[in-house]
C-alpha cells in the first residue's frame, strides 16, 4: 500500500470528495452497488407515476360497463381484454395502481407511527411497562393476520380508509418488536445516560436521542413490510373484504366473482397477479438492498 | 433451565388472557348483531329484536358474558352457535382437522424443501444454483398463493381438462383420496413460507461457515458433508426454528384463501360465515383456538432451544 505514489491517493480522494458533494451521489452509489435494489426502486417509482397520472396510460374508464364487450380476448382496442361486465382490463389494472399505492403507503405510515410509539416506549422504560406491553404484542401477533384483518374490516365497515387503518394496525406489532430490540440496544449508549443526568424529559430523550438512532431500522422494516401489505390487501380483496367495488383493485380483480369466468377468459387471471407479484418483488428487492446498505453489521 | 422453562410457560397465561379479552371485545364492537340475520326474512319491531337478544343472552353486561364464556371454555364447553344453536365443538371438530392437515402438510413441505435447498445453495454460494434458487425464492415469496392456485386451476382446466376434486374426503374414510386432494393445495400454500425459510437457512449457514471451528473441522480432515451437516447446520438452525411459529401464523392466514379455492371445508369458511352472521361465540372460539395453537407452538419452539443449543440450558 505504501508503495503507491501519494499523488494517486490524492487524486482519488479528491475525486471521491467531488463526487460525494453532488446531492445525488449516494443514490448513484446505491444504484451501482445494488442494481436489483435500484431496479426495485424504479418499479416503485413507475407504480407511483401510474397511480398519479393513470390517464397517461389509458383513456378508457375502468368502471364503465359495456354489455356488448363482455369477456373479449386481448385486442388492439382492449390490450388485456375485458371482464364479465365488459370493463377494460388494462384500464382497471392502471387505475388499480391507485388502490395499491394508497393502501401500501397509507398503511405503512400508520404502522410505522404506531410501531415507533409502542417499540420506543416499551424499550425505553423496560421493566414492568415493557413486560405488560409485550404481552399485548404477544397476543396480537398470535392471530393469523388475515383473520384479524377480516374481523377489523367488519368492525370498521367497508371502504378504502378502513382497509388502510386495519392493515396499518395489524402490521404494526411485528415491526414494534424489531424496533424495541433496536431501542434497547441504543439505550446502552452513554449519551442517553448523559441526557438523563441533565434532567431531560423522557419524551424529549426518546424523540431527540432514541428515535433518530433507530431510524435506519424503521426504514428497512417499513420497506420490507410494504410488500407484505400489498399481498395482504390482495388477499383481503380476494375474500371480498377489501376496497369495495367499483373501485378497481388488483386483489378484487382476482376475486371469487371473477373466478367463474376465468376458464373462459384466462387473461383475467394473469395480468392482476403479475402486477401484484412485480410490486411485491420490487419492494422485497429494495428492502433487501436497503438492509445491506443501512445495517451497520452487514456493511463492508 | 427449569426456572427458564417455568417462566416461559407462565408467560403464556397472560398472553392467552389478553387474546381472549381481545377477541371478546372486538366481535362486540362490530356494527349490527345476529338478530338482524335471524330476523331478516320477517317483519320485526325493535322489541322483537330485544326479546331475541335477551333469549340469546347477548343483552347482558359484557363482563358477565365474558366470565360466562371463559368459565365454559375452561370446562371444555365451547358453547353453541347463535345462528342455529348447533354446538360449536361439532363445527370446529369438522373444520379444524381440515385446516390442521393442510397447514401441517404445508409446513412439512416448507421444512423438507427449505432446509436441504438452503444448505445446498449456501455451500455453492455465488455459483449458478445459488443465483437461480435465490431469484426463485424472492419471486416465490412475492406471488400471492391464491393467485398461483387460481392460475394453476385455470390452466389445468383449459389445457389438461383437469380440475381438482371439490368434494371433500375425510382422512379416515378414504385416505388415498384425501391425500391426493391435499397435495396440491398444501404445496401451493407452502411456496411462500419455504422461500423465506430457504433464504434464512442460507444466510445463517453462510455466517456459520465462516467460523473458526468450521476451519478446524476441515483441518481435522473431515469430509465436507460431515462438516456442513454435523457442525454447521445444527448451529445455523436456531433462528430457522425460531421462525417456525411465525410461519405457522402465515400459513394459517394463507389457508383461508386456499381452502376457498379448493373447496376444502376448513376454518376459513367457518370464520367468514361467522363474521358475516355476527355469530359471536363461533368467532371468539375459533380465534381463541387458532391463537392458542400459535402460542403453544411458539412455546414448543422455545423449549427446543435447549436441545439445539445446550448453552441456553446453562445460561437460563
Amino acid at each position: 500500500m505504501t508503495a503507491q505514489p501519494p499523488t494517486a491517493i490524492g487524486t482519488f480522494t479528491a475525486e471521491a470528495r467531488a463526487r460525494s458533494h453532488h446531492p445525488l451521489a449516494p443514490v448513484w452509489r446505491f444504484a451501482r452497488r445494488k442494481p436489483l435494489g435500484a431496479f426495485g426502486a424504479l418499479v416503485i417509482f413507475g407504480l407511483l407515476f401510474t397511480a398519479l397520472f393513470p390517464h397517461v396510460f389509458t383513456n378508457l374508464d375502468p368502471t364503465a360497463f359495456n354489455g356488448l364487450q363482455r369477456l373479449r380476448a386481448p385486442s388492439a382496442e382492449h390490450i388485456l381484454g375485458t371482464d364479465q361486465f365488459g370493463r377494460d382490463q388494462f384500464a382497471r389494472l392502471v387505475y388499480g395502481a391507485r388502490t395499491s399505492v394508497s393502501v401500501s403507503f397509507g398503511a405503512i405510515t400508520i404502522s410505522v407511527l404506531l410501531a415507533t410509539v409502542i417499540g420506543t416506549t416499551s424499550g425505553y422504560f423496560g421493566g414492568w411497562v415493557d413486560a405488560v406491553m409485550q404481552r399485548f404484542v404477544d397476543a396480537a401477533i398470535a392471530f393469523p393476520s388475515l383473520i384479524v384483518l377480516i374481523t377489523l374490516v367488519a368492525v370498521l365497515g367497508a371502504g378504502l380508509g378502513q382497509v388502510v387503518v386495519a392493515l396499518g394496525v395489524v402490521s404494526c406489532f411485528g415491526t414494534s418488536r424489531i424496533l424495541r430490540s433496536a431501542v434497547i440496544g441504543t439505550m446502552a449508549n452513554p449519551y442517553i445516560e448523559a441526557a438523563r443526568v441533565l434532567g431531560a424529559h423522557p419524551i424529549r430523550i426518546m424523540l431527540q436521542h432514541v428515535v433518530p438512532n433507530v431510524a435506519p431500522v424503521v426504514i428497512i422494516s417499513a420497506t420490507v413490510s410494504m410488500g407484505g401489505l400489498v399481498l395482504a390487501e390482495s388477499g383481503l380483496s380476494f375474500l371480498g373484504f377489501g376496497v369495495p367495488p367499483p373501485t378497481p383493485s388488483w386483489g378484487s380483480m382476482l376475486s371469487v366473482d371473477g373466478r367463474a369466468y376465468m376458464e373462459r377468459a384466462p387473461w383475467l387471471a394473469i395480468a392482476p397477479g403479475v402486477a401484484i407479484g412485480s410490486i411485491v418483488f420490487a419492494f422485497n428487492m429494495l428492502g433487501d438492498a436497503l438492509r445491506d446498505t443501512l445495517d451497520p453489521r452487514l456493511r463492508q | 433451565m427449569s426456572r427458564y422453562l417455568l417462566r416461559r410457560v407462565l408467560l403464556t397465561l397472560p398472553t392467552l388472557f389478553i387474546v381472549s379479552v381481545l377477541v371478546f371485545v372486538i366481535v362486540r364492537v362490530m356494527p349490527g348483531d345476529v338478530t338482524q340475520v335471524l330476523l331478516q326474512d320477517v317483519r320485526y319491531s325493535k322489541t322483537d329484536a330485544e326479546q331475541l337478544r335477551a333469549r340469546l343472552g347477548i343483552d347482558r353486561p359484557i363482563v358477565v358474558q365474558y366470565v360466562d364464556w371463559v368459565t365454559h371454555i375452561a370446562r371444555a364447553d365451547l358453547g353453541n352457535s347463535l345462528v342455529n344453536q348447533d354446538p360449536i365443538s361439532r363445527k370446529v371438530g369438522q373444520a379444524l382437522p381440515v385446516t390442521m392437515e393442510l397447514t401441517l402438510f404445508a409446513l412439512t413441505f416448507t421444512i423438507a424443501a427449505a432446509i436441504p435447498i438452503g444448505t445446498l445453495v449456501a455451500v455453492k454460494q455465488d455459483r449458478w444454483p445459488d443465483y437461480f434458487v435465490r431469484g426463485g425464492a424472492v419471486l416465490g415469496a412475492s406471488l400471492p398463493g391464491f393467485w398461483i392456485a387460481t392460475v394453476v386451476l385455470v390452466l389445468a382446466g383449459r389445457f389438461l381438462a383437469w380440475s381438482p376434486d371439490f368434494e371433500y374426503h375425510p382422512l379416515f374414510v378414504s385416505p388415498i383420496a384425501n391425500l391426493t386432494q391435499f397435495l396440491l393445495p398444501a404445496f401451493i400454500l407452502g411456496i411462500a413460507t419455504s422461500a423465506s425459510m430457504m433464504r434464512l437457512t442460507r444466510g445463517m449457514l453462510l455466517e456459520v461457515l465462516r467460523q473458526d471451528y468450521i476451519r478446524t473441522a476441515y483441518a481435522k480432515g473431515l469430509t465436507q458433508q460431515s462438516v456442513v451437516i454435523k457442525h454447521a447446520l445444527r448451529n445455523a438452525m436456531m433462528p430457522v426454528v425460531t421462525v417456525i411459529g411465525l410461519h405457522l401464523t402465515n400459513l394459517l392466514s394463507g389457508t383461508l384463501t386456499i381452502e376457498i379455492i379448493f373447496g376444502l371445508p376448513g376454518i376459513g369458511r367457518v370464520m367468514i360465515d361467522a363474521i358475516n352472521t355476527r355469530d359471536y361465540p363461533t368467532i371468539q372460539t375459533v380465534n381463541l383456538l387458532v391463537a392458542a395453537s400459535v402460542v403453544f407452538v411458539n412455546l414448543g419452539v422455545d423449549l427446543t432451544y435447549g436441545y439445539l443449543d445446550p448453552r441456553t440450558k446453562v445460561a437460563a
